[in-house]
């Protein structure tokens, strides 16, 4: 028994992963979560995470979001899995909107951040290649832009406007079936 | 005198507190961080009186995270006033932000708010806070906090300093062509990575747009009932009553979009750019999104017109094939074949006359 349970204690530190940011802040996560950046997936099959994963691209402030949404993920995608074997037909698809509401929930709640934190976030999805969090974040970012015009974007997302006069109008005659 | 003349008012001060919190939330949610002495405890302003203690004067600093830590780093300035306005009873809220080191009185944001219109905020749901909150936030804070990091030297992340490969995936994200439009019409850079990614881009819009200002149906069921003789086509060559008429349309419009360009990569690359095209395909889109218009105006018609189904030989109406594609497509011969002595007889059991749509009066020939 003993030595059944100093296996499982192995196997359970041996599925910690640590993650190493820029800023040389350590995260211990476990292997569920950290797989679902495919960078780091690919990293653990080829055996390169001992000593941790450095993470050079990415803060300790982002990674620590990037966690929070892995984390959420991962135990999701666990409960599902787990649920889709115990439940019948009909309970399953139950808990399955259940799983699916409370991630919408979260991940409304997660993307109240500020903007800056937001495209550093899909800098990191990208980074780590984590499509949910790449669409999400890239998403909310284009859902803000809907309907405006390109003064109002600019002004949102403090863009210049180096086009002279003459492109602007130019520009502007092109595309002027948007605006009518 | 008038305008500075503070008036002291209870309901004025809430507001004003009230909408000191809403500023401070959207101050932190744009990325700052509260700066400078703190206020006293349990408040979140440092609040001062009006040399006749009539007005109060909430203010508060705040700077970027990396610059929290320095001795009189630059910040920005929250500041909030009661003042009367000029009316007898009306009581006006100043909102003034400025950054500290910036001396350019352009660059400062002044608004005078009108205390009785802000009284909503008072009782405020938590949701609408949050809106509130985030959409002062990222439009109004964000934008200090954005020239407080381009003077201080700072590295913030925004739309413009993304990499190419990111603003794409944003840019695939868009919902209509005109969002893209938009955007593609800020500053050089974008202009210069959509005309980069024609394909990419505009070929992705025209074929998964869900056009906005048309009517929510399938676009091939608006083709296909183009005009009256197609959806009788497909009706197997029978008159439809109102009632099934509706539920048609009932039909129709829970169909869900589908791409309404027949996307062929091959005969579309090389050849045209996908902007081009999607324009094209716009186009047609809007003139297909007439047709229901003209559905109404037949709707409006007196509800007789629509009686004349089963006038035609009853045994029309039946299948005359078992096959399916056949039958489709055979109906439209066997009708045409229907002595026109039949259509006279229609009109005889209709006295009524009132019904001469397009097609009963000149029914084969108006496709």
């Amino acid at each position: 028994m003993a030595s059944a349970g100093s296996g499982d204690e192995k196997a359970a530190a041996a599925a910690m992963i640590t993650l190493i940011s820029s800023d040389n802040e350590k995260f211990e996560v476990t292997e569920a979560t950290a797989t679902l950046s495919q960078t780091i997936r690919h990293m653990i099959e080829d055996g390169c995470t001992d000593g941790g994963v450095p993470l050079p691209n990415v803060t300790s402030k982002i990674l620590a979001r990037v966690i929070e949404y892995c984390k959420k993920h991962a135990t999701a995608a666990a409960g599902e899995e787990g649920s889709s074997s115990s439940f019948s037909d009909a309970a399953f698809l139950e808990v399955d909107r259940a799983f699916l509401e409370e991630l919408e929930e979260f991940d409304d709640a997660f993307l109240e951040v500020d903007r800056a934190t937001l495209f550093d976030l899909i800098l990191a999805a990208n980074y780590l290649d984590i499509k949910g969090l790449l669409n999400l974040t890239c998403q909310k970012v284009a859902d803000s832009v809907k309907g405006k015009t390109p003064e109002q974007i600019r002004e949102m997302y403090n863009i210049v406007n180096d086009l002279t006069p003459e492109e602007e109008a130019e520009i502007r005659r092109e595309t002027q079936w948007a605006f009518e | 005198m008038a305008t500075t003349v503070l008036h002291k008012s209870c309901k004025a001060e809430d507001v004003v507190h009230r909408l000191g919190q809403v500023m401070h939330a959207a101050f932190l949610h744009a990325g700052f961080v509260p700066y400078g002495p703190n206020p006293p405890s349990g408040h979140l302003f440092k609040q001062s009186c009006g040399a006749s203690g009539t007005s109060i004067c909430l203010s508060r600093l705040y700077t970027a995270p990396q610059l929290a830590h320095r001795k009189d780093a630059e910040a920005a300035v929250l500041m909030l006033c009661t003042a009367q306005g000029s009316g007898d009873n009306d009581d006006d809220i100043a909102l003034v932000i400025f950054l500290t080191a910036d001396h350019d009185p352009r660059s400062s944001y002044r608004e005078i708010l009108d205390a009785a219109t802000l009284e909503p905020l008072i009782s405020l749901t938590e949701a609408e806070r949050s809106r509130i909150r985030a959409s002062l936030g990222n439009v109004l804070c964000w934008g200090f906090l954005h020239e407080l990091c381009r003077r201080n030297g700072l590295p913030l992340s925004g739309f413009a300093s993304l990499p190419d490969f990111a603003k794409v995936e944003i840019l695939k994200r868009l919902r209509s062509g005109e969002d893209l439009a938009s955007v593609e019409c800020t500053c050089r850079d974008l202009r210069r990575v959509v005309a980069a990614r024609d394909g990419e881009l505009w070929r992705h819009m025209a074929s998964h747009e869900a056009p906005a200002n048309t009517v929510p149906m399938d676009y091939e069921h608006i083709v296909r009932y183009v005009d009256w003789k197609a959806m009788y086509d497909d009706l197997l060559g029978r008159w439809i009553d109102h009632d099934e008429y509706e539920a048609l349309r009932r039909c129709a419009s829970r169909c869900e979009w589908r791409p309404f360009v027949p996307v062929d990569v091959k005969s579309f690359e090389g050849l045209v750019r996908w902007k081009e095209e999607y324009l094209r395909a716009r186009n047609r889109l809007w003139a297909g999104s007439r047709v229901p218009f003209r559905w109404t105006t037949l709707l409006s018609a007196p509800k007789v017109s629509w009686r004349l189904r089963d006038l035609h030989h009853p045994q029309r109406l039946e299948p005359q094939d078992d096959d399916e594609t056949r039958r489709s497509t055979s109906h439209r011969r066997n009708i045409q074949n229907v002595p026109r002595k039949d259509y006279s007889n229609k009109r005889d059991h209709n006295p009524s006359g009132a019904i001469h749509s397009p097609s009963s009066r000149n029914r084969w020939k108006h496709r």
